[in-house]
């Protein structure tokens, strides 16, 4: 097996997106070809990670030739290179859509490799400074591809990014600072060994402030403002690259924070209370939208808020869970963003858009034998072993007020005219499909993997 | 063998959807993969006592299976109890396959690749060992039965079902996860439970839960307008087997894995369990309120729905009282209503394929026309109103006496309502849509058709003439239960009470038929025309405001009686609870207001309650 210097996952795309204008000036059609073989070259070597880090644990880098703590530390863990993996071939999947335009802005796709490549660095990185500044590429970056529609929403809903993002970004230096004040360290492992020498009052306060940053990028409630509105004026491309890249990254991010960096009982159950929160707001205030993009990106907040749940339980089988969640959230939640038309009228009289955006919203909804299910199965088979009976009966509430708005959803789909989309699109949602069917009647293929990156989050490591 | 089959029927699935311009080679194909439930139940027919000549078992398959899938390992195994409800869904499945060769017209692909779906899904729910395998297919049936809903495209019916099926799944979930807590196990066989009241909890859930799919009131909402908005061989199909695997279930729990003792323990009315007794009592209101609301219906396809929400309560009563002779009964009435529903639904949907009308004011006459399809439905028609010889008959008959023998005073005399009250519908179909003015000059139903209604209809005429075979197949299940069977021969069923003897009530009957026929024939009839009778030789053009129908207002006082109280009760109850829904749904929304410094505030208000939270603590 090739063993992969994770730097190339973020490096490489980055390098090539300030390329791309070079190759524009040499012919405008070639740039989205260019795009697409960067991107199919990063989910490559996303995948030789992964399969690196399965068979021999734990990669670790260090950056410009100083040994950390004091140099910066790539440290790539089995739940890391699960997500990078994730990001980097759906990604590459989703922008497959985009040869179905007659657009051809070059900008676009810097964009889009550049947010592709700081998604990854956030769940490669053993740095906490680093992370910031991936964070805050992966914002700007968000920020330009909400705005591409040139629409006057997505003006609105980039404004709204742009202004809460921004609070969050203040958060996160707030919390950085106060950690390295106290431990002259921005190592996560490093911070990890030595945060009980940090006074419990800074500790905490460390804790409040970076669970506020990150919480803004993790869509998690009362953080999530703007997750509507960006949501709804992005184009259906970048909204279904918003759930599987950006907002995974920041739920990674959240969980790094309460595993590694600051593992404090009063953290769990504050993660614990916003999931709860989380999900009740995002799911009862879905149930009440006509836009379906504003009704998908609602969903994704309540589904954001299981995941949060799953997080906080702190436990082996929940983490599992989290992450089947996770994956199966990413896949499903980008597909049916792809798919999805104005009021949902006519999206399902299509059977080649029918089928997959059906198998989408079963997974979300928890049906097997989809991903959705298994994670949904796994975080009640732990609330249970805790007998957790009142966040038990709070899942089961909103997944049934969940299959009410999307079985209007589904109404609606089945009723007007038939839809067609384009070709490349229809290849879109139809290989994502199969991925969650894929995943779904062969779980161990992803169990594995989950068992181990539960393990070394449990454990500290990366 | 066994995952062979999931996979050649997942196989089919893919490539019935890939032929869905060709639907007469789909449904080939779905046909020969729908033999495999069945070859899969001759294969097992040894652990029944049955000895079958090996032609009719031509696959073997193995009697159990260890699946490890990773997350969860997959258990299964038959059992007795599995076995008889195979035995109803994997005989009705080809048979609704073949009615659907040529009454499926447009986009035939996915109604057979949804069809062979859920077959896939009860296949393993009927054999599953453990709570994760039972979850799992029976999901994976449930969402199949959502696939072919949204053919229909009607809204009440795709909401209804979907937040009713989610309920059932959470039901479901929530009271596996109990039992898991209790016992520290998901396997049925290792699942020793205690009376304690977490128990009763979980066991109440997961009744709940399953009776959403057998329709048990007050949670039979979606049946109604899932039965009258999808197509007909699959509503036969649902109606017919799936609706019954709710009731495999309630066996299973309440009897396989709880036992008559512990369900006792929780007290006993009459030497029943409360926990039975309340289930016969909600089986006894069902079979009353939706006779009475079958009453009511002009839509053929709503009075069919209505009527299997009443029928199937019976086999709620029969689990309910849960003695040798209850339960007997209810397997009986389980096997009954699998077929005679099946034949109706059919027979309604080879009407509409005729004459494309659903209404029964607007139909009259077809039995001149098709008569073979008549008589179809008269049979299955005199075994739903439990005309005796019947082996509705047989069935009823042996709930109302499980019901006498221990003097429920209360369900029993509503079973016998309810049983009238189906004399009442079914006499409505047979007028209504058969008999009267021949109205419509139509052929008689394809030949796929008939011998796919013809072929259910042989079951109920074997079990008219050999009941004691029912009380045969439910004696391995009833000593699974440490329960004795009840004495029988094949045409003699013995119970405290009597003996029913189907040889002697035969012959008495065809005695008493043939003198009648003979008295009746003696003298010559003159028929006059309807109208005539209706309005005593005066004009019709003078009563153009009259509906000349006999189905139309047929039953009015009946209406003005019990109407105001059955009509839409608990679909209220439900419109009441999506409201309370959107209520709470609208109150978060406007938590997002659209304005940035609102969302603003928001983060910094948050940032002050958890300072605040952190100083106070």
């Amino acid at each position: 097996m090739v063993s992969v210097p994770p730097v190339l996952l973020i490096a490489l795309p980055l390098l090539f997106a300030f390329f791309a204008p070079l190759v524009n000036m040499w012919s405008r059609k070639a740039v989205k070809v260019y795009t697409l073989l960067v991107l199919i070259l990063n989910a490559t070597l996303s995948y030789l990670l992964f399969a690196n880090v399965m068979q021999n644990g734990v990669v670790y880098e260090q950056l410009s030739g100083f040994y950390p703590p004091i140099g910066i530390l790539l440290a790539v863990g089995p739940i890391g290179a699960i997500l990078a993996l994730l990001i980097n071939t759906l990604s590459t999947i989703v922008y497959l859509t985009y040869f179905g335009e007659a657009e051809n802005s070059v900008k676009f796709s810097m964009l889009y490799m550049l947010v592709t490549a700081s998604s990854t660095g956030i769940v490669i990185t053993g740095d906490l400074f680093n992370m910031f500044v991936f964070f805050e590429i992966t914002a700007v970056g968000s920020y330009g591809l909400v705005a591409s529609m040139r629409t006057k929403e997505s003006f609105e809903g980039a404004f709204k990014y742009i202004v809460l993002g921004s609070i969050g970004s203040a958060f996160i230096l707030l919390g950085i600072a106060t950690i390295y004040g106290y431990l002259k360290t921005l190592n996560f492992y490093d911070i990890a060994l030595r945060i009980d020498t940090m006074p419990p009052t800074a500790r905490l306060m460390s804790f409040i402030f970076l669970i506020i940053g990150i919480g803004v990028e993790a869509e998690i409630f009362p953080l999530n403002g703007w997750v509507p509105d960006a949501y709804q004026g992005a184009s259906n491309r970048v909204a279904s690259f918003f759930s599987l890249g950006p907002s995974k990254a920041g739920i990674y991010a959240i969980a790094r924070l309460i595993f590694t960096l600051l593992p404090i009982l009063s953290g769990w159950q504050l993660a614990l209370l916003l999931g709860v929160f989380t999900l009740i707001i995002g799911e009862l205030a879905a149930l009440m939208q006509e836009d379906p993009k504003r009704m998908l990106a609602y969903s994704s907040i309540g589904q954001m808020g299981l995941i949060l749940i799953a997080l906080s339980l702190h436990s082996e089988t929940a983490l599992i869970a989290a992450i089947f969640l996770m994956v199966g959230h990413a896949l499903a939640k980008s597909l049916l963003f792809l798919g999805v038309r104005d009021y949902a009228r006519g999206t399902l009289r299509n059977p080649l858009i029918a089928a997959p955006m059906f198998i989408g919203i079963l997974s979300i909804i928890g049906m097997p034998p989809f991903p959705g299910f298994w994670g949904k199965w796994y975080l009640m088979k732990d609330l249970a072993s805790q007998g957790a009976w009142l966040i038990m009966l709070v899942i089961i509430l909103t997944a049934i007020v969940e299959s009410v708005y999307y079985a209007r959803f589904l109404h609606r789909g089945t009723g007007g005219e038939k839809r067609k989309l384009s070709r490349s699109e229809t290849a879109a949602i139809i290989i994502l499909a199969s991925l969650l069917i894929l995943v779904g009647i062969f779980p161990n293929y992803l169990y594995d993997p989950a068992v181990r990156a539960a393990a070394s989050l449990l454990g500290g490591g990366p | 063998m066994i995952l062979e089959a999931f996979g050649v029927m997942l196989l089919a699935v893919i490539v019935v959807l890939a032929l869905d311009r060709y639907p007469r080679i789909a449904a080939a194909v779905a046909i020969i993969a729908s033999l495999l439930p069945l070859f899969a139940l001759t294969s097992w027919a040894g652990i029944m006592g049955i000895s079958l000549p090996s032609f009719l078992a031509p696959l073997e398959f193995e009697s159990s299976l260890v699946y490890n899938l990773g997350p969860g390992t997959l258990n299964l195994a038959i059992t007795p109890l599995g076995w008889f409800f195979l035995l109803l869904l994997a005989t009705s499945f080809p048979l609704a396959l073949l009615f659907a060769s040529s009454f499926v017209r447009n986009r035939a692909g996915g109604f057979y690749a949804g069809m062979l779906l859920t077959m896939l899904g009860s296949f393993g729910v009927l054999l599953a060992r453990d709570a994760l395998t039972f979850f799992l297919f029976w999901e994976i049936m449930s969402w199949s039965i959502l696939a072919m809903v949204l053919r229909g495209g009607d809204r009440r019916a795709i909401v209804s079902y979907l937040s009713f099926g989610s309920l059932s799944a959470m039901l479901l979930l929530f009271g596996f996860m109990m039992l898991y807590f209790k016992t520290g196990t998901f396997l049925f066989g290792d699942m020793h439970l205690d009376t304690s009241l977490t128990t009763l909890v979980a066991l109440s859930m997961i009744v709940a839960g399953l009776a959403v799919k057998g329709a048990l009131m007050p949670l039979h909402v979606w049946a109604p307008h899932v039965y009258s908005r999808s197509e007909e061989p699959f509503v036969a199909f649902l109606s017919g087997g799936l609706s019954k695997l709710g009731y495999f279930g309630m066996l299973l729990f309440m009897y396989g894995i709880a036992g008559l003792s512990l369900l006792s323990s929780w007290g006993t009315f009459r030497d029943v369990s409360y926990f039975g007794y309340a289930l016969a009592v909600i089986g006894a209101f069902t079979a009353f309120a939706g006779t009475v609301l079958a009453v009511m219906q002009d839509d053929l396809r709503k009075l069919l729905a209505y009527s299997s929400v009443g029928q199937l309560g019976y086999i709620a009563i029969g689990i309910g009282i849960g003695t040798p002779l209850a339960l007997t009964g209810a397997l009986f009435q389980a096997l009954n209503h699998t077929f005679f529903k099946a034949v109706l639904f059919l027979a309604a949907g080879a009407v509409y394929y005729r004459t494309g009308k659903w209404k029964i004011s607007e139909l009259g006459g077809l039995g001149y026309r098709m008569p073979f399809t008549f008589l179809a439905a008269l049979f299955a028609i005199f075994a739903l109103a439990a005309i005796p010889i019947t082996s509705g008959f047989a069935a009823k008959w042996l709930l109302y006496e499980a019901a006498i023998e221990k003097k429920f005073l209360f369900v029993t005399p509503i079973m016998l309502i309810a049983g009238v009250g189906a004399f009442l519908y079914a006499y409505k179909i047979l007028y209504g849509v058969f008999l009267g003015e021949p109205r419509y000059d139509v052929k008689e139903a394809p030949i796929s058709q008939l011998v796919a209604m013809w072929l259910l209809v042989l079951p109920l005429v074997i079990f008219l003439i050999f009941p004691g075979w029912v009380a045969d197949l439910a004696a391995p299940i009833l000593s699974e239960y440490g329960m004795q069977p009840i004495p029988h021969t094949p045409y003699v069923i013995t119970t405290n009470l009597a003996a029913y003897n189907t040889l002697a009530v035969i012959f008495a009957l065809m005695g008493a038929l043939l003198v009648s026929l003979i008295l009746y024939k003696w003298k010559p009839q003159e028929v006059v025309p309807h109208e005539d009778n209706y309005l005593a030789g005066e004009p019709p053009e003078l009563y153009e405001y009259i509906s000349m129908h006999a189905a139309s207002n047929y039953y009015e006082p009946f209406e003005d009686v019990f109407g105001p109280v059955f009509r839409r009760g608990a679909e209220r109850a439900w419109e009441i609870i999506l409201a309370a829904a959107e209520f709470l749904g609208n109150g978060a929304r406007r938590l997002y207001t659209g304005l940035t410094q609102d969302y603003s505030i928001y983060i910094l208000l948050f940032f002050l309650i958890l300072v605040g939270w952190w100083l106070l603590w």
